[in-house]
């Protein structure tokens, strides 16, 4: 029994000599790393493929139901009702305006709180705030805020003659969507200042000092050092911020369900409508996978587009 | 101690603590799946029995302790225990399906009627015609029997129920010189009234709306909709249960819609809670809501209790008024292994000494079953108008899986005629192609 253990242990280490260390510690390693990839594997991509061979298949929820192939029927009734085209360009248009607007707000704030003004910490505070409070509490503050009969905008608007009559935000063909806009910027906006503020205060002071000495006025100091320097961060911080927003659920469900006329369905709002109230998961992972290869190519075109501008 | 000991010892820590996690979350699935087979235990032996009633009841401040005490009760007098699975109400549906299709659903659901047709379609929930007897269904009103049937079989047991009424505020009647004892009896003469009423203001100044009817992109906003196109004699389906909007009868729905948004009397695409609020604080003259709305607008403004009166759906030159049936409902689901017991429990919590209470200690209702709700003592004049309202209950011809997306569209052609500004002609083209394709 024990000469038979030595003569194992023995083969292992004339193993592991015959690879050589590289090789030894490259074995080694993988095997550090492979209960985190398994866990991975097991809770990020496992459910995706689940989402994604699910998208193929009949699969609602009802007792003994059939789950089968069905020929890609859950993509062309997408195509063929071609509410998928709208929901696109609304994600789109949300996206892209509100990751403008924070990344706007959010540049400025961060660079009045990296300053040595007055009250500097508790302004850091303040901006703080709408972080904290949760997506469906701001959900029902904006609307309560919005609300046409007895909300304070159109209070304030009112007594200030700025209208005359109230506007109904929230259930407007007009301002539906940029009632959620408004409602996503202030929760986001401190995040991004954050961020920003985070990088400003890595940049070191010697390049300004070289900026100021070489004749750069403080606009000049802004874009040729402040800017190129946080490059990275803002390439980061926006990526996170458009992914949040594309895949923004709770604000829209809250505020306005996808509605009116389905002006503010999104794909999100499209997905959770499929699944969970017609139950037609099959058709809910189509939406989801669609929405899941848009992101991959968005992401894939924003990284190139990035390494280019910094070349 | 070498290197290599110390690689080796992280290595097998690191694989035996994955081993030991994944091996602990095996076992806690299978205590899980031994626990609910044993779930209430078997009927045979000798062990007290436990069903599960999944509701969000217990949830609510509201209701929280009269729950907590009618399953004492049950208990007390039927030894079966009853043990709560409590969701959240707008999560309810989609966990008690999951868990179905997990094989581990709850014995009884508090169903809903928006969600009766998903509950059905799902085809989780059992028949109840034997289990609850012959006399027991018999005694249900015959609409609300159909609409929580299908095939002739019925699924749900009405549990408290309402149609879609008339609200209204007797002070602001009697502030625009109408009879505040005297609601109006037709649609035509709810505009007149509605007219009246929003020449009103309050005293800061604001606006009074006349009528309200809410449109908001929710399924109960459909459901409101739907009424109001049941009331001009329309429907989803034809006569031979195929899907036909294009009709007189909606067409006139919508342009009543059309109609009160012209005049400003409605407030645009309002959620019911909005509407709620309107009436609390004195700026609505009338509402469409279920009966225990009123409950809601008097939580907001306990003092408005006094001036809240309820009217039947006034009539149209089609009918004497209609509505979809408005019912919190009881389901015994397929896999209960104790249905017998389940069935007990609906007939108790369903029975006049229970609903008595449930009325006297949480909000108003209206009772489904013809001999409870005629012997019924609530001490409390305020549904007597409406307590023949379940006889306007329409039933629809089907009951789609799909049917809460079908609300949906309809809502959203009501907001096509109001705050989209299209005629009724051309949105009602547009919703029968629409519910064609939902419905089919």
């Amino acid at each position: 029994m024990k000469a038979a253990s030595e003569g194992n242990k023995k083969s292992t280490r004339r193993f592991f000599k015959k690879l050589g260390r590289e090789k030894h510690d490259r074995i080694f390693a993988i095997m550090l790393l492979l209960p985190a990839i398994i866990v991975v594997g097991f809770t990020t991509f496992f459910p995706i493929a689940k989402s994604v061979i699910m998208s193929f298949f009949n699969y609602k929820l009802k007792a003994n139901a059939d789950y089968y192939w069905n020929d890609f029927l859950n993509y062309k009734e997408l195509f063929q009702e071609g509410e998928i085209f709208t929901a696109i360009g609304t994600t789109f248009k949300f996206m892209i305006i509100t990751v403008a607007l924070i990344f706007v707000i959010g540049l400025i704030l961060s660079n009045i709180l990296n300053k040595d003004v007055k009250g500097r910490a508790v302004l850091r505070s303040v901006v703080l705030l709408p972080w904290i409070i949760p997506t469906i509490v701001t959900g029902l503050l904006w609307m309560w805020i919005f609300q046409p009969q007895y909300g304070v905008l159109n209070y304030l608007l009112m007594k200030l003659n700025i209208i005359s009559d109230p506007i109904n935000w929230v259930a407007s063909m007009k301002y539906a969507l940029y009632s959620v806009v408004t409602a996503s910027v202030w929760r986001q906006i401190p995040f991004i200042t954050i961020m920003l503020l985070a990088g400003m205060q890595g940049i070191p002071s010697d390049l300004y000092e070289a900026a100021t000495i070489d004749g750069a006025n403080s606009r000049q100091c802004f874009f040729k050092v402040t800017l190129p320097m946080l490059s990275n961060v803002i390439k980061s911080t926006l990526l996170i911020s458009i992914i949040t927003n594309f895949k923004q659920f709770p604000l829209f469900w809250i505020m306005t369900g996808g509605g009116p006329v389905n002006k503010t369905t999104t794909l999100a709002i499209m997905t959770y409508k499929n699944s969970f109230v017609n139950l037609n998961f099959g058709k809910g992972a189509a939406v989801s996978t669609i929405w899941l290869i848009i992101l991959i190519v968005f992401s894939a075109v924003y990284n190139k587009a990035f390494k280019t501008a910094r070349d | 101690m070498s290197k290599k000991f110390f690689k080796t010892m992280t290595m097998g820590i690191l694989i035996f603590v994955m081993v030991f996690s994944l091996a602990a979350c095996g076992n806690k699935d299978n205590d899980k799946a031994k626990e609910s087979d044993n779930g209430g235990n078997d009927s045979s032996s000798n062990e007290q029995v436990t069903i599960q009633f999944a509701t969000y009841g217990l949830l609510e401040k509201a209701t929280e302790k009269f729950y907590t005490k009618m399953a004492q009760d049950f208990e007390a007098k039927t030894d079966v225990k009853v043990e709560f699975v409590s969701y959240p109400y707008g999560d309810l549906k989609q966990q008690i399906l999951i868990k179905a299709n997990s094989g581990d659903a709850p014995d009884v659901v508090h169903g809903e009627s928006s969600a009766f047709s998903s509950y059905l379609n799902s085809g989780f929930i059992e028949p109840l015609d034997d289990l609850l007897g012959a006399e027991y269904v018999n005694d249900i009103y015959d609409g609300v029997r159909k609409a929580m049937s299908d095939g002739g079989k019925l699924y749900g047991a009405p549990w408290i129920c309402s149609t879609f009424l008339l609200v209204y505020n007797k002070d602001l009647f009697e502030q625009a010189g109408l009879d505040p004892n005297a609601p109006p009896k037709t649609y035509a003469e709810m505009i007149k009234y509605a007219e009246k009423i929003s020449e009103l203001k309050d005293k800061d100044g604001n606006k009074v709306f006349g009528l309200g009817s809410s449109t908001a992109s929710v399924p109960v906003s459909g459901e409101n909709v739907l009424s109001t196109m049941l009331t001009f004699g329309g429907n989803i389906y034809n006569d031979k249960g195929e899907v036909e909007v294009d009709t007189k009868g909606n067409l006139d729905a919508l342009k009543f819609y059309k109609e009160v948004q012209e005049k400003g009397l409605n407030p645009e695409a309002a959620k019911l809670k909005d509407l709620r609020n309107l009436m609390a604080i004195g700026r609505l003259g009338m509402y469409f809501d279920q009966v225990w709305g009123t409950s809601g607008v008097v939580g907001i403004n306990p003092e408005i209790k006094d001036s809240l009166a309820v009217a039947m759906i006034p009539a149209t030159d089609a009918t004497d008024g209609a509505s979809l049936l408005a019912a919190h409902e009881l389901h015994i689901m397929k896999d209960s292994k104790h249905k017998k017991e389940a069935a007990e429990f609906v007939k108790y919590i369903t029975s006049k000494e229970v609903l008595e209470e449930y009325y006297n200690t949480t909000l108003p209702f209206i009772v489904a079953r013809k001999s409870v709700n005629e012997s019924l003592n609530l001490n409390d004049n305020f549904i007597d108008p409406v307590k023949d309202s379940m006889t306007q209950v329409i039933a629809l011809a089907k009951q789609h899986s799909d049917m809460e997306n079908a609300l949906l569209e309809i809502t959203s052609a009501a907001q096509r005629v109001t705050i989209g500004n299209e005629s009724p002609e051309d949105v009602v083209k547009k919703l029968d192609d629409k519910l064609k394709q939902v419905l089919k």
